[in-house]
């Protein structure tokens, strides 16, 4: 005879968080460890464990190949990770408090923003290199999703599907100055349309740095969330009833996962499709409650789009793919998926 | 007294649905809110349970509901929507366990005492052994005791239903209402309900407010309201109220002969 198990609520489950920190973990190590200078796995590995605190080992490895690793392939595999893990939990989030399946964070106007940012820097030649590229689509991110909140709550009436409209009307008008933008400089077409798809390459850990804490800003507090958004799920009235200040829970999401978006968009570019596939996938296998689907994207996010970046620096290697395209690749067909079975009412 | 409201007033895009309309319901007692489509029944629900901004004075549990935070209010008052969202996928231990998200802190989740609530509210709505269903596998039935199961667990003195039996059919209708009447005198629960059907508001409540048009026309027990004439007036239906060997009253429509 079996024991029926005791009826328990929905949260983080020790199988699927394994199961989704494995595949992270493999997609880590295939990120440092695959490359075209043909390292060998274990002096790798070595090198890695040298630069942990309060280990020294020697991994046998020339100068010019221990930078390789540290410099080039391991801050990469990182930023990779940071930014996967940042796209997918905001994207989760987004989905969560607009309670809408096809929401990702570009929604209220990231990309559109971040793009016009980008686009100034680099049409007015001030270049794609050092701080200055970030931080213009940092604010323009920041600043579009500033006027969908207030074009959306004009006359008062602020609340999911308003917000979106103004989120379309704001990124249609930001998305008409860029290309405005860019038209008058044609000569910089080039650089611009290599951002907007989307790049990790990077030299060393500036960018790393610059994401750090904005990531672990967002994740804390969309994590922190997670409970709030099961509830924003019966609707925005039923979720007062219920003691929950709805607009008051979508503000503090949309800022979070905003802040977090802007700065992985501004070291990254616009990487598509993240935001929507992960959060799905961790829905389709481990369930829709947000207990689970927020940490879960996290992790899983970080290691979909290092192996993202490892299609896209090897398909064509020596050449790179941008990362968007591999992204998009295998998002826009999961998209699709995930809009048929919206419209069937199953999502 | 667990609910008084004393000249309700509110207004949807500036015209005015309630023009000071009087609820006063104690502990344990069920009123019913009756008339035609457009009276304005679910708008003063609304407005009791704080989702929409409404004028007068409002108080539950004597404590005066201005200035009480959202979960404060959610402690005291719990609603059963017309229409309830019941996200696909979630179980319904989840969702009932939404009911004691007014005792949570805002980062807070859950403790074991908590889920051993909820799970003590769905064995008395004799949804035990359903904890894990997802709600989108319920019968109608059960689904809206899954509902109540949420209210239930919000340990609330008043419970607001807006049309309860709205899309069930006659046999869980009497399951539904009898539930909440066993609840009532069990519990000491103060009940505000909308109610379409004449029948059941006669059989159940124990007062019933006909509003139109925003406004209170009558007000008292069944026997008083439930007056062919006042009903030909309000709705302009001819009904008989026939009184059954209980001594309950029944409303039953009559074929009108042109």
């Amino acid at each position: 005879m079996t024991a029926i198990a005791a009826p328990v609520p929905s949260r983080l489950r020790l199988g699927p968080t394994a199961k989704v920190v494995a595949f992270t973990i493999l997609a880590l190590l295939a990120g440092v460890l695959i490359g075209p200078a043909g390292l060998s796995p274990r002096q790798v590995l070595l090198e890695i464990a040298d630069h942990v605190p309060l280990i020294s080992v020697d991994s046998g490895l020339s100068e010019r190949e221990a930078a390789i690793v540290w410099q080039l392939r391991v801050p990469r595999v990182m930023l990779g990770a940071l930014v996967g893990g940042v796209l997918a939990i905001s994207g989760g989030a987004f989905q969560g408090v607009f309670r809408n399946p096809l929401a990702d964070p570009y929604l209220l106007g990231v990309a559109a923003g971040a793009g016009l940012g980008a686009t100034i820097v680099i049409a007015v030649g001030l270049g794609t290199s050092g701080l200055l590229l970030p931080a213009a689509a940092f604010l323009g991110a920041v600043v579009a999703v500033l006027v969908t909140y207030s074009v959306g709550g004009l006359g008062g009436r602020r609340n999911s599907a308003t917000l979106i409209l103004a989120g379309v009307a704001v990124a249609s008008f930001f998305t008409a100055m860029q290309t405005f933008v860019q038209q008058r400089s044609a000569d910089t077409v080039r650089e611009v349309f290599s951002w907007i798809l989307g790049r990790l390459s990077t030299v060393g850990w500036a960018e790393v740095r610059l994401l750090l804490p904005y990531a672990i800003f967002s994740s804390v507090v969309l994590l922190a969330s997670r409970r709030l958004l099961d509830v924003l799920a019966v609707g925005e009235e039923e979720a007062e009833t219920l003691g929950v200040r709805a607009a008051r829970v979508r503000m503090l999401v949309v800022g979070a996962a905003t802040l977090g978006t802007a700065a992985a968009v501004a070291v990254s570019g616009l990487i598509a499709f993240v935001g929507i596939i992960v959060p799905h996938g961790i829905r389709l296998l481990f369930g829709s409650s947000y207990r689970s689907v927020l940490p879960l994207s996290l992790i899983g996010g970080a290691g979909f789009l290092v192996l993202a970046d490892l299609g896209a620096r090897s398909i064509l290697s020596p050449g790179e793919l941008p990362i968007g395209v591999v992204t998009a690749f295998v998002g826009a067909p999961f998209f699709a998926l995930i809009l048929r079975r919206a419209v069937r009412g199953d999502v | 007294m667990s609910l008084t409201a004393l000249g309700i007033t509110a207004a949807y895009n500036g015209s005015p649905v309630l023009h000071g309309v009087d609820v006063e319901v104690a502990n344990g007692e069920w009123v019913a809110l009756i008339g035609p489509n457009g009276a304005g029944k679910t708008t003063l629900l609304r407005a009791v349970a704080g989702s929409i901004a409404s004028g007068g004075r409002l108080e539950v549990g004597h404590r005066d509901v201005v200035g009480l935070s959202a979960r404060h209010l959610a402690q005291r008052v719990a609603v059963v929507p017309q229409q309830p969202t019941m996200p696909a996928g979630m179980t319904v231990l989840d969702y009932a366990l939404l009911g004691r998200t007014p005792y949570l802190p805002w980062w807070g989740v859950e403790s074991g005492s908590d889920v051993q609530r909820v799970l003590e509210v769905l064995d008395r709505l004799d949804l035990g052994g359903l904890e894990g269903r997802p709600l989108d596998r319920l019968s109608g039935g059960e689904a809206q005791r899954a509902v109540l199961a949420r209210a239930l667990a919000q340990d609330a003195e008043l419970l607001l239903l807006d049309e309860p039996t709205a899309s069930l059919d006659i046999g869980h209708q009497q399951q539904v209402l009898g539930l909440v009447d066993e609840l009532r005198h069990e519990r000491g629960l103060a009940v505000l309900s909308a109610l379409h059907d004449l029948t059941l508001a006669g059989q159940y409540a124990d007062r019933l407010i006909l509003l139109h048009h925003g406004r209170c026309v009558v007000q008292g027990t069944p026997d008083v309201v439930l007056d062919p004439d006042t009903l030909r007036a309000r709705y302009g239906a001819d009904v008989a109220v026939l009184r059954d060997p209980e001594g309950g009253l029944v409303v039953a429509p009559r074929r009108q002969i042109r």
